[in-house]
């Protein structure tokens, strides 16, 4: 068990549910996963052509907390505002807040994300950012009052993984009571069990799931490696030597031809 | 006639009325979504008192899948 902003959760995983071959693939790969905390969207949507409400009733029928972004917003009006109408429509004070600073790699902007992070704490939100691994950026937004902070491993969809541990580990290091939770670029299981080996908290992902050959089976992998890196963080890992250190004792060695000492 | 711009898309409605009205209007009765006007969230508590003059931008925004 652990707390997110107030909230006691089983799992560390928290899943989108975009990009899946079919919503009944969605519904199985959330479960398989074991999150309990799913993020979600709004959109355009002509009413004539269903307008959301095939999948606000799959959504509804999941007993998960839900996460709202504010993805495709590139300026500070633009997400506090759509912030505001998720906070209507999904009725959660919670928001995964996305201000796009790039086109290109879909970079946040730091400073209209900071900005925006203040004006939506002050009215009401738990706010949970989407930011770079900038150290000094994750403190400001933590003392913004955002109670989670939530780095790039790499852009979004791209399933690099860490690509810079140096930084995540000293966002780790400096911030120590601070929630981390890695959100996005995390391409495979073995990424996962690494960030929450390094002492990461949690995980946000959609793509590595949802574009796996079977998604089922790797929300399953995920959810295995999720707990084994905990388990490994929790445990303590052993220090890393330079040179090889036998681990079977080398008292009655068979075969042994030296002199005893 | 009353011109909007509906999600980006110019839309004529017969008269001037509420947020309310337009957005039965519009086919948005019943379902799950929230409203800005011109860029500003009008929560839905205030849907009925909002006049429409014309030449107002609606943004409405239903559930997605997101990530």
């Amino acid at each position: 068990m652990w707390q997110v902003a107030g909230t006691t959760l089983k799992s560390r995983l928290f899943i989108g549910s975009a990009l899946y071959p079919s919503p009944e693939i969605m519904l199985k790969s959330i479960e398989a996963s074991g999150a309990q905390v799913i993020t979600v969207s709004l959109r355009r949507q002509a009413p004539e052509t269903d307008g959301g409400s095939s999948f606000w009733d799959l959504i509804r029928s999941l007993d998960v907390h839900l996460l709202p972004n504010t993805a495709g917003c590139k300026s500070v009006k633009e997400a506090v505002t759509t912030a505001q109408m998720a906070r209507e429509v999904f009725n959660t004070h919670w928001i995964k807040l996305e201000v796009i600073g790039d086109d290109y790699n879909l970079q946040p902007d730091p400073f209209g994300l900071l900005e925006a992070t203040r004006e939506l704490i002050a009215q009401g939100f738990e706010v949970f950012p989407y930011c770079t691994d900038d150290l000094v950026l994750c403190r400001r937004l933590a003392d913004a009052g955002c109670k989670v902070v939530m780095p790039w491993a790499s852009p979004i969809g791209s399933g690099q993984g860490l690509l810079n541990p140096f930084n995540l580990k000293m966002i780790r290091e400096r911030l120590p009571d601070v929630t981390l939770i890695i959100d996005a670029g995390i391409g495979k299981p073995s990424h996962a069990a690494l960030a929450l080996e390094m002492g990461f908290d949690g995980i946000l992902l959609n793509s590595a799931v949802a574009l796996a050959h079977d998604p089922v089976r790797m929300a399953t992998g995920f959810k295995l490696a999720i707990e084994a890196g905990r388990a490994g963080y929790e445990a303590g890992l052993m220090p890393q030597r330079e040179f090889a250190s036998p681990s079977t004792p080398d008292l009655g060695t068979p075969f042994w031809h030296g002199e005893p000492s | 006639m009353l011109k909007l711009s509906v999600n980006g898309k110019s839309r004529e409605l017969e008269d001037s009325c509420s947020l309310s009205d337009a957005l039965s209007r519009l086919g948005f009765h019943g379902r799950q979504f929230a409203v800005a006007v011109n860029g500003a969230f009008v929560p839905k508590h205030r849907h009925p008192q909002l006049r429409l003059e014309g030449g107002e931008a609606l943004e409405i925004l239903t559930p997605m899948q997101g990530g």
